[in-house]
């Protein structure tokens, strides 16, 4: 019951905004945007005690919940919770709770609309990351673009209407391969049957099994985003508002990275493991174009978006190693980059409030005028560029190391990264913490925003420097990964 | 006991680090600088005090495990320290250095009129907890996590007054040329673990020991190679040395203690923990040895013709530390570490003096300005002397002549290339010694006080550098324990020759620096200035970052959309052509007609070329987007709204049925 | 009627259908489309009469009747929509009428 109450939490709070802001009208909208803050409290609070066991789950799984919903078709309510995704659940929950803070200064009308979205996106999030029905899953799916494009489309900046299009095409399309491969998958069985567990036990020949792989992991790397298929991630981060970018960056991005790590283990180990040298190359191309790209940007928010083309691949590679220490990597990194990511494009953001701009040679000097906000940026840019004590390390650092094991050419490559992470995180300091001030006064961060700041910072570092905790939560996941592998393996 | 002890050593840093970073309220000036000294102080004494036990009892090493830092999946890496004579000598170096440099700092950047030092401590007391992480670590992830802390506070301490483009960017500069090592020495620790399955040294060593002794393997010199790539960009050795020079931009005590005493040599000290893996892996150790020559000839030469008294001392950071790698390449750790040790004590005791030199002269920084000097401030300037005596190896009188005298006999007993290893190196202690002695001398040389006399230095200035200036002179006799609790081989004899030698080559080099000084020095201006200029460092530079800005630009699609413009400049020709052959009805679609058509494609392909920073698999997406939505607008024109046209089309396709269905009955 | 008279006559009847059809698609002016329009109209109902007068019985003349009423009818309300056009669009000409381009 409480995965399906994580589920409706935020739902039902949030369709209950409109009601909060009717009857409890506040100055600068601040019922709703508390109301909002106290959903995601209570979001993550239950996502915590779930994990802690409150949930009803036999061995491997924290949470379950299994109740029938269309059975003529096949489609139950399948909740799942372990680890990783309730793990995953109190991430989204924590930074829905961060973009609301965020933008408290920053947006100012249509506030209950933007709330909503944000529960919005959260519910869909919650439900992608606990749904092992796969009609289910791919409901939440798709659901999450429509109250992500409207948070890109009505509340962003620049050219914001094409980026959410674009946004919103490119996901579409991945999508459709993504409802293809579930529809013939689960209408392909007679009878139709669309729970996860079963459809794994089905015997596929190769190459049905590789073209359902395929395209359903066509969805999930679209959203990750890997290299070709990343272009809508620059333009919808850059244009959305500080809370549109911290969730896509910390959410979205994230349920593409579940879904490879989750699904294709799970249904088509054997087709995955025929990939894998594929991904693998298509996971370095990432690290390093995302890399090198973000040398090139003057824009301070399009640079931090490269630079999250450049870890997801890092999560790519680590996935598809079928190595133990480079898949819990890959785990560890998409928290890390959850935290680190949102909190560069909150401190972005909160320099975008004040001086309306993102452009790096409009920003410099902060560590004289505003030296929390410059602070913000070095520790944050420090995570970005995996210094050792921040939680990035010890994704990245796991990754190689694991990919050590199995292929050290592209080992060696993904070390490059360091190299290159230090020449964008050095360019992005040199434009706004060193240099001399701007005519334009900056005030430094008020309360909510340091808050926001060193909630973020905390959580790099208690990973950073005791990764131990976040990866026992992480290991049974893993190793049923690598239990399946393994059974493709051996036995195929 | 000890143990505790052992694991305790990094605390105080790392709380005066946070204290210093997080207390709520305001600090006064004074408060910052004890905060910082205390975390400096606390370290060393805990530091020395172990050394101190481990020598007076004569135990072996002592190992601790504070914490687990990641368990999974065959990885067990953990936060170990260890404390054995080259930890001891290390971090009592570290310690002592530190200490001393903070107590100047805390005097002297007040009276260079910063206010604001909270994090200037803050960063310093970081780093020395990073570099004790990195001389007491007894597992190479621990190691990295120290190396890499070290330089991170590297980076924000060069660019500590932010707002100065030069040092924002030589901060930078030094960043990423040390994080190249870095990258290299990550993939080495990861194909280490990929190889023997653990990272802990003890292990490692051991299975070092069974695998590889006896055959020599290509993946044992491709591990040692990224081993010493780490070591060689972090102490700025040859082929990386281009950052150390213009790090010289950071405030002069942070010069004195990164990037004289202690994180530049830390490479030297990587090489010492790890021997036992650099000397199994083949040609590792010859590499070593001869870049380490290279660095000490080269940088040699070139602090011998620097104008800027920092930089010079920077130049000659690059050659002692080459001695250093020199030794080690020459299968003499300890002679190495005795070098470390004492030039640790007098450059820094060099730097600082330099600092007071240079404020009592109104901030100069030119050799050749800083005439006078023994008048305006005899401390600052006999401490200068004693110093760079030391570095240039006074015979028998200063430390710096013993712990040289070690190097060249490790030099000598280096197989088969020694006495052509040793002959560089004593070629090398010359020119130290002419270019210390040159900059001795320009202080020494008269010219006139300048106006505004400043006040003479603080209790804690004098201090500071009187005990390191008593250390460079004084630790002479410990060179030699030191080399062997490190090296625990017995120091080679040197032959009667070689060592006349060696005490003739500093005298030469005094000797040829009070001859110039006399006036009669050659005249080499092209040399000079190439020397000045670092052999090439700027075209090193440029020819680095121009790859890279390439590389970065060629990734952005801006070569390939002129290309295709180029390519394309043919097609609307084309078309144009096409277009004037047509039928009278149709009449020109576009106002205008080819030329328009022409700069219409044109100016769509300019577009494409203009965003900066823009992406290739971008454009080319955009590109199929645009061929879309350009088919639709071909498709378009076939609606043209006229009778006609749509009458035409209706007969010709009744006709071709009416055909088809004559031609199938 | 014989059978070479009556290809003959259809022929006729085609060759009339093909000189209208041209005239529609050649001519830019719009009465004169109007024109060729009621030719083709009229070598359909030729073509019916004939066929009509081969086979006997009066289906032939009535379908050409009806063919006449539909051209008459059309006739009536295209003239009316040309007087429209030419008052809206200043113009005789067929290809000046293109607003529902694209």
């Amino acid at each position: 019951m409480i995965l399906v109450g994580l589920i409706l939490l935020p739902l039902i709070g949030g369709l209950a905004l409109p009601l909060v802001a009717r009857f409890a009208p506040g100055a600068e909208d601040r019922p709703v945007r508390l109301a909002t803050l106290g959903v995601m409290a209570a979001q993550a609070a239950l996502a915590v005690a779930a994990l802690f066991g409150a949930g009803a789950g036999d061995g491997r799984w924290l949470a379950l919940h299994r109740t029938p919903w269309a059975s003529g078709v096949g489609i139950e309510l399948h909740l799942a919770g372990d680890g990783l995704s309730l793990g995953l659940v109190t991430l989204t929950a924590a930074l829905g709770a961060v973009s609301t803070l965020a933008s408290w200064r920053e947006i100012r009308r249509r506030v209950v609309l933007f709330h909503l979205c944000i529960c919005g996106t959260v519910t869909a999030a919650t439900g992608v990351f606990l749904s092992f029905d796969l009609l289910l899953f791919v409901f939440f799916w798709e659901g999450m673009l429509v109250p992500a494009f409207i948070l890109i489309a009505l509340y962003g900046h620049g050219a914001r209407e094409r980026s959410a299009l674009k946004f919103l095409i490119y996901n579409q399309v991945g999508g459709l391969a993504l409802i293809a491969a579930v529809l013939a998958m689960g209408a392909g069985a007679s009878p139709p049957v669309f729970d996860a567990f079963a459809l794994a036990e089905v015997e596929r020949s190769p190459a049905a099994a590789l073209w359902l792989l395929l395209g359903m992991s066509a969805a999930f790397l679209v959203k990750l985003p890997a290299v070709p298929v990343h272009g809508w991630l620059p333009d919808a981060h850059t244009d959305a508002p500080t809370a549109g970018s911290i969730l896509l960056a910390g959410v979205l991005l994230k349920t593409g990275a579940y879904g490879l790590y989750r699904f294709p283990p799970m249904l088509f180990p054997e087709a995955m493991v025929q990939v894998a040298p594929y991904a693998m190359a298509l996971g370095l191309a990432g690290i390093l174009y995302g890399g090198l790209l973000a040398c090139g940007q003057t824009d301070a928010k399009r640079l931090i978006a490269y630079t999250s083309v450049s870890h997801m691949g890092f999560v790519l590679m680590g996935i598809f190693a079928l190595n133990p220490l480079a898949r819990t990597g890959a785990a560890v990194e998409m928290f890390a980059h959850a935290f680190s990511a949102s909190a560069l494009f909150l401190v972005v953001g909160a320099l975008h409030a004040r001086l309306g701009t993102h452009r790096m040679d409009a920003l410099g000097g902060l560590q004289a005028t505003a030296p929390r906000l410059a602070g913000g940026f070095a520790f944050f840019a420090a995570a970005a560029l995996a210094m050792p004590g921040t939680a990035n390390f010890v994704g990245e650092a796991l990754v190689i190391l694991g990919t050590f094991q199995v292929a050290w050419p592209l080992g060696l490559g993904a070390a490059a990264a360091l190299v290159l992470s230090v020449v964008y995180a050095t360019l992005l300091l040199r434009n706004t913490v060193f240099g001399e001030p701007g005519t334009r006064p900056t005030e430094d961060a008020d309360l909510r925003e340091a808050a926001a700041m060193l909630a973020l910072a905390a959580a790099v570092l208690v990973v950073g420097l005791q990764p131990q905790m976040l990866i026992e939560l992480l290991t049974p996941a893993q190793e049923a990964v690598g239990r399946a592998l393994e059974a493709a393996s051996g036995g195929g | 006991m000890a143990e505790a002890l052992l694991a305790l050593i990094p605390a105080p840093a790392l709380i005066g680090f946070a204290l210093l970073l997080g207390w709520p309220a305001p600090l006064s000036a004074r408060m910052e600088g004890r905060l910082g000294a205390a975390a400096a102080g606390g370290s060393a004494a805990l530091a020395l005090g172990l050394a101190a036990w481990l020598f007076a009892t004569g135990s072996g090493a002592i190992r601790v495990e504070v914490a687990p830092f990641v368990v999974t999946g065959g990885l067990e890496a953990m936060l170990a320290l260890r404390f054995d004579a080259l930890s001891a000598v290390a971090s009592g170096t570290v310690g002592v250095v530190g200490v001393l440099v903070v107590l100047y700092a805390a005097e002297f950047m007040p009276r260079e009129g910063e206010t604001r030092l909270r994090r200037l401590f803050a960063l310093l007391s970081l780093f020395l907890a990073g570099m004790f992480a990195v001389v007491l670590a007894d597992d190479l992830v621990a190691l990295f996590l120290g190396w890499e802390i070290v330089g991170l506070c590297s980076y924000f301490l060069i660019g500590w007054r932010s707002r100065e483009a030069a040092a924002a960017d030589a901060a930078r500069q030094a960043f990423v040329v040390t994080r190249i090592g870095d990258a290299l020495l990550l993939a080495g620790i990861a194909a280490l673990f990929a190889r023997f399955g653990t990272t802990s040294l003890p292990e490692l060593f051991g299975a070092v020991e069974g695998a590889w002794r006896g055959g020599a393997t290509l993946a044992a010199g491709a591990i040692g190679a990224l081993v010493l790539a780490g070591a060689l960009a972090k102490s700025a050795q040859v082929p990386f040395h281009v950052w150390l020079p213009d790090a010289m931009a950071g405030p002069t005590p942070v010069s004195a203690l990164l990037h004289a005493a202690t994180m530049v040599a830390a490479g030297a000290f990587l090489l010492a923990r790890l021997a036992p893996l650099t000397e199994a892996a083949p040609g590792i150790g010859a590499a070593t040895a001869w870049l380490g020559l290279a660095g000490a000839l080269g940088a040699g030469l070139a602090a011998l013709a620097q104008r800027d008294v920092k930089r010079l001392l920077a130049w000659s950071t690059v050659s002692q530390i080459g001695f250093m790698f020199l030794a080690l390449g020459a299968g003499a750790p300890g002679a190495a570490m005795a070098h470390f040790v004492t030039h640790a004590a007098f450059k820094a005791a060099l730097f600082l003096a330099a600092g007071l030199v240079s404020r009592e002269a109104g901030h100069e920084r030119r050799l050749d300005r800083l005439g006078g000097a023994r008048r305006r401030g005899p401390l600052g300037f006999w401490v200068f002397a004693a110093a760079a005596l030391a570095l240039g190896g006074a015979p028998w009188v200063t430390a710096g002549f013993w712990s040289k005298e070690l190097v060249l006999a490790g030099a000598l007993g280096a197989g088969p290339l020694g006495p052509a290893l040793w002959a560089g190196a004593v070629a090398a202690s010359a020119v130290t010694a002419a270019y210390a002695g040159r900059a001795a001398l320009a202080l020494a040389r008269g010219g006139a006080p300048r106006e505004g006399a400043t006040d003479g230095p603080g209790a804690a200035e004098a201090a500071a550098v009187l005990v390191l200036a008593a250390l460079a002179l004084g630790l002479g006799p410990a060179a030699g324990p030191v080399a062997e609790a490190v090296g625990g081989a017995a120091t080679p004899h040197l032959g009667a020759a070689a060592a006349g030698i060696g005490v003739a080559a500093p005298l030469a080099g005094f000797s040829a620096a009070l001859l110039a000084e006399a006036g009669w020095a050659p005249r080499a201006p092209r040399l000079a200035a190439a020397a000045r200029g670092g052999f090439g460092v700027d075209a090193i530079r440029g020819a680095v970052a121009g790859g890279f800005g390439r590389m970065v630009h060629a990734v952005s699609g801006d070569p390939l959309a002129r290309g295709m413009h180029a390519l394309a400049g043919g097609v609307p020709r084309l078309a144009a052509t096409f277009a004037s052959g047509a039928a009278d009805g149709a009449g020109p679609r576009a106002p205008g007609g080819p030329e328009a058509w022409r700069r219409r494609g044109a100016e769509r392909l300019a577009r494409f070329a203009r965003a900066p920073g823009d992406d290739l698999l971008d454009r080319l997406w955009r590109g199929v987007a645009a061929g879309a939505a350009g088919m639709g607008r071909m498709a378009g024109r076939a609606q043209g709204g006229r009778l006609r046209g749509y009458l035409a089309g209706s007969a010709i396709g009744a006709a071709l049925l009416l055909l088809l269905g004559w031609a199938a009955a | 009627m014989s059978g070479a008279a009556f290809v003959t006559l259809i022929a006729a009847s085609s060759g009339l259908f093909a000189i209208g059809l041209f005239g529609l698609l050649l001519r830019r002016t719009v009465i004169l489309q109007l024109v060729s329009l009621e030719l083709m109209l009229a070598a359909g109902g030729f073509a019916f009469v004939v066929a009509g007068a081969r086979h006997g019985g009066a289906e032939g003349q009535g379908m050409f009747v009806l063919v006449l009423t539909v051209a008459a009818a059309e006739a009536a309300v295209a003239l009316v929509l040309f007087l429209r056009l030419r008052a809206l669009a200043d113009s005789a000409d067929s290809d000046a009428f293109d607003r529902l381009r694209g």
